[in-house]
């Protein structure tokens, strides 16, 4: 017997806004914009790199900073003109073999000769390893610098061989752990003062963790309502195994004193978006946090995942996919939607769309925000990775960060993971998104 | 130049298309209201007028009501008050502000608005919003030390990095007469040119500060100036125009789906220094203009420069008798002026009558001016003469030949003049 779903679709791709005071600097894809425009945030004329790289790469790299800086003929005008600023090189360590201990060395030479209020980024040309492995120069280099307050960018032989298509993700990463803002939304999403890309019980490594019993970490990062990404929050130590209700607190607590703080007013309306499934426990515990911390406030409470076996097609659609911005409801409070199938934003696309799972688990005290806002919102923050400037991206942002600091917690040691949280670290790195 | 004239005329019709695109959208009104206002601050500065300036001062209006006298703000509040103030000041400045503003309660209203030395913790923001209220601020307590936070700014490297930032900051010096910091910064703008340090899309912003503050810079100056200019309008061209494109680029990043889309700032601009610019058309083939309009506003004889532009328009519009009249005013008072310098005391005149010319060619050979130049000097006075006195050629205007050669004469006779003293 056939089963007859319901549709839907976002009629207009949501723009973006490249300059934070010029409301017409607007266009919805970001390669056009920041050609067009510049960054959002054009404070930033000097983006100030250490690099660390094997001697015989290091003119290798110089030159690759020297073509951001002129500008190729896929970012014609270089950084100065897509963000507004120039790369200076100020500080370069050698490393002496591509060994992991090599690596640890030198970034530990590094951060105590340099003064992280004097770097913006290290760049660090590193072997290619899987990100699967944990003893690796990418995961050893980027905690041992996170741990100091450094932002880094990791380059490798694959950068070079693609470098015509490198250029701009690199230029935009860079710009963002700098501190910069590249590109946020146009329009405010509806219904919503802040989002949150939450993460509870990540397990920390235990080949760097003394001890016996399993511990875990927390992290948050919040958004605003334009889905610019404001700062990054993680637990201040690890936790053993059921400490929910202590994570979700201490988190919540942070984001919101520190949101405030910023924005100058409370949020009423938060969403949260979460990569797993949702329990009773973790939803229980959000709304007491939230009862004892806003008192007045409604809270969504949103899983999004692709763990499932449709696939959805559009036969009156050219290529037969399911196009960007389409979504079917698998019930009231559930979609499936597209964000990688057929659109005028994009010329080249990849396979069939491995569409995103969307439900709104609850709403609490009653429904505030409705699916079809929902899935604009979700379609909006696809847009908002500030590491690629490719016009097609399948997550939205909340879910990326988190799953680049999971893979991070996975293989970093407690004390590292203190470290990069500690207050005079988090002053630096967590207004940048150093993870990404 | 005929390609800038062309140009202008393409961004006046992109400017009016975008406009006519929002009527009846009142939510894309409120969503870019600066956009508007900075629109509207360009066209009402040149006095253009069309159906669609009208509509954007009808908007203007309601949206300075709404936005300073109801206060109905939504979380756009920055943007919505300093686009109201800015249509606030171009709609006074051309007597088209319909809408009672009270100062006390708009003192009041921006100053909640001050978070340290600045509104909304925006530079440009808080640049527009003093240059709008330049002529209330005797009566806003904060403006001085609002004023002296932009004026820290002034040298440092981020406002470069933001170039519109460099037309609003010298908008407001020269409405606040900071002569020195408006000097220092021209001055920083020329250097970066002079270092070829320029970005290829800011150089409209960087010649449309040299050009409109062109008078404060130093004589050797002027030809890099007009020619920056010049050039930096005609290369803009590219940025209005289909651009070639590596077609990999659209492989990978799409089609750009909004390719007539531009910066309104951008499309203000240059409107703006193209407009200033091709008027002065006729004057760059005189090599020396630039150094009469300098020396005559160093000293003092504005009323001199004053018939000189007026000639000029007269030219501009065709008016050619008036063109000729306009340029025996400014010879005679220049030549008048230069005498009585040279001489240290007033050359006698009557109310309605002319000077007499044999005293001033008098006044010339004693101080040292060879016959024949001084034959060239009264020749010129006559040639312009003659043609300014229709009644006297039988109701005839002057052509367009004659004129121009009127103006040629006129303008190296007055050069030749001012360098006496």
């Amino acid at each position: 017997m056939p089963t007859f779903l319901l549709g839907n679709r976002i009629e207009r791709e949501p723009n973006l806004l490249f300059d934070k005071s010029d409301s017409s600097a607007v266009h919805p894809q970001v390669y056009w914009g920041l050609r067009t425009y510049g960054p959002y945030d054009k404070g930033i004329s000097s983006v100030r790199l250490g690099i660390i790289s094997p001697q015989s790469r290091m003119d290798q790299v110089k030159k690759l900073i020297d073509e951001l800086n002129k500008g190729t003929p896929i970012m014609p005008g270089g950084m100065p003109k897509f963000f507004g600023s120039n790369l200076d090189v100020v500080v370069e360590m050698p490393v002496n073999s591509t060994e992991v201990s090599s690596y640890e060395d030198k970034c530990w030479a590094f951060v105590k000769s340099s003064d992280p209020s004097e770097v913006d980024v290290v760049l660090v040309y590193i072997p290619k390893t899987s990100r699967y492995f944990s003893n690796t120069p990418y995961y050893r280099s980027k905690a041992i610098l996170a741990s100091e307050g450094y932002s880094s960018q990791m380059i490798t032989d694959s950068t070079f061989l693609n470098l015509k298509w490198s250029y701009l993700n690199l230029a935009s990463a860079i710009y963002a752990k700098a501190g910069g803002i590249p590109w946020v939304l146009e329009s405010e999403m509806k219904n919503v003062d802040i989002l949150l890309g939450i993460s509870i019980s990540n397990l920390v490594s235990e080949k760097y963790r003394a001890g016996v019993s399993a511990r875990y970490v927390g992290y948050v990062n919040v958004f605003d309502s334009y889905g610019k990404w404001m700062f990054f929050e993680g637990t201040a130590k690890s936790y053993e195994e059921g400490k929910i209700f202590e994570q979700l607190k201490e988190l919540l607590s942070k984001a919101f004193q520190k949101f405030e703080a910023e924005k100058r007013f409370r949020p009423k309306n938060v969403v949260i978006h979460y990569y797993k499934r949702w329990g009773k426990e973790e939803t229980d515990s959000v709304i007491k946090i939230l009862d004892e911390l806003l008192g007045d406030f409604n809270v969504g409470f949103i899983s999004i995942d692709d763990s499932h076996p449709f696939r959805v097609y559009d036969t009156n659609v050219a290529d037969g996919s399911f196009p960007r911005g389409h979504y079917a409801y698998l019930g009231e409070n559930a979609i499936l939607m597209s964000t990688t199938g057929f659109t005028t934003i994009a010329a080249k696309r990849m396979g069939t769309p491995k569409l995103l799972h969307v439900v709104s688990r609850m709403q609490h005290p009653s429904k505030f925000i409705e699916m079809e806002d929902l899935a604009l919102q979700i379609l909006s923050l696809t847009k908002l990775d500030w590491a690629t400037a490719t016009p097609l991206v399948r997550e939205p942002v909340t879910l990326l960060f988190s799953r680049e600091i999971a893979y991070l917690t996975a293989v970093v040691s407690e004390q590292e993971w203190k470290s990069i949280i500690r207050p005079e670290v988090n002053a630096i790195l967590s207004r940048r998104p150093w993870f990404i | 130049m005929s390609s800038l004239r062309v140009m202008e005329e393409k961004i006046r019709s992109i400017i009016d298309k975008d406009i006519q695109s929002s009527f009846g959208l009142e939510i894309e009104r409120r969503e870019d209201p600066l956009g508007n206002s900075i629109f509207l601050f360009f066209l009402t500065r040149n006095k253009i007028e069309s159906r669609a300036v009208d509509a954007l001062i009808d908007w203007t209006n309601s949206w300075i009501d709404i936005i300073l006298n109801q206060r109905k703000f939504s979380r756009f509040v920055d943007k919505e008050v300093t686009s109201a103030l800015l249509g606030f000041y171009a709609l006074k400045s051309v007597g088209r502000l319909r809408i009672e503003v009270d100062t006390d309660k708009l003192v009041g209203l921006i100053s909640e608005f001050v978070t340290d030395d600045s509104f909304f913790d925006n530079f440009t923001y808080t640049t527009l919003i003093l240059f709008s209220l330049v002529k209330q601020r005797s009566k806003i307590p904060m403006f001085n030390r609002l004023f002296e936070g932009i004026r820290r700014n002034l040298h440092k490297e981020a406002l470069f990095n933001d170039v519109k930032n460099l037309i609003f900051a010298s908008l407001l010096l020269e409405a606040i007469n900071a002569q020195d910091d408006l000097k220092r910064l021209v001055r920083a703008c020329f250097e970066k040119v002079e270092k070829n340090a320029v970005r290829f899309d800011d150089r409209v912003y960087y010649a449309w500060v040299l050009w409109y503050n062109r008078r404060i810079m130093e004589e050797r100056d002027l030809p890099k100036i007009i020619n920056f200019t010049k050039d930096a309008l005609e290369n803009t061209a590219r940025i209005f125009g289909t651009e070639e494109l590596d077609e990999s680029v659209i492989e990978m990043y799409g089609y750009d789906t909004e390719p007539e889309k531009f910066p309104k700032m951008l499309l203000g601009t240059t409107l703006d220094l193209l407009i200033s610019f091709n008027a002065s058309r006729i004057m760059l083939p005189v090599p020396n203009i630039v150094y009469i309009e300098q020396k005559l506003s160093s000293l003092g004889w504005t009323e001199a420069w004053r018939e000189l532009d007026k000639a000029l328009e007269g030219f501009e519009d065709g008016r050619m008798s008036d063109c000729c009249n306009n340029l025996r005013m400014g010879l005679i008072i220049v030549w008048i002026k230069v005498c009585e310098k040279l001489e240290g005391k007033p050359i006698p005149t009557q109310v309605g009558k002319t000077v007499d010319i044999g005293r001033l060619n008098k006044c010339l050979e004693t101080h040292g001016l060879p016959e024949d130049t001084i034959g060239m000097v009264s020749r010129t006075w006559s040639y312009v003469s003659d043609r300014a006195h229709i009644e006297k050629r039988g109701g005839q205007a002057p052509s367009e030949l004659e004129v121009r050669y009127g103006i040629q004469l006129a303008f190296a006779t007055i050069e030749h003049l001012l360098r006496l003293v």
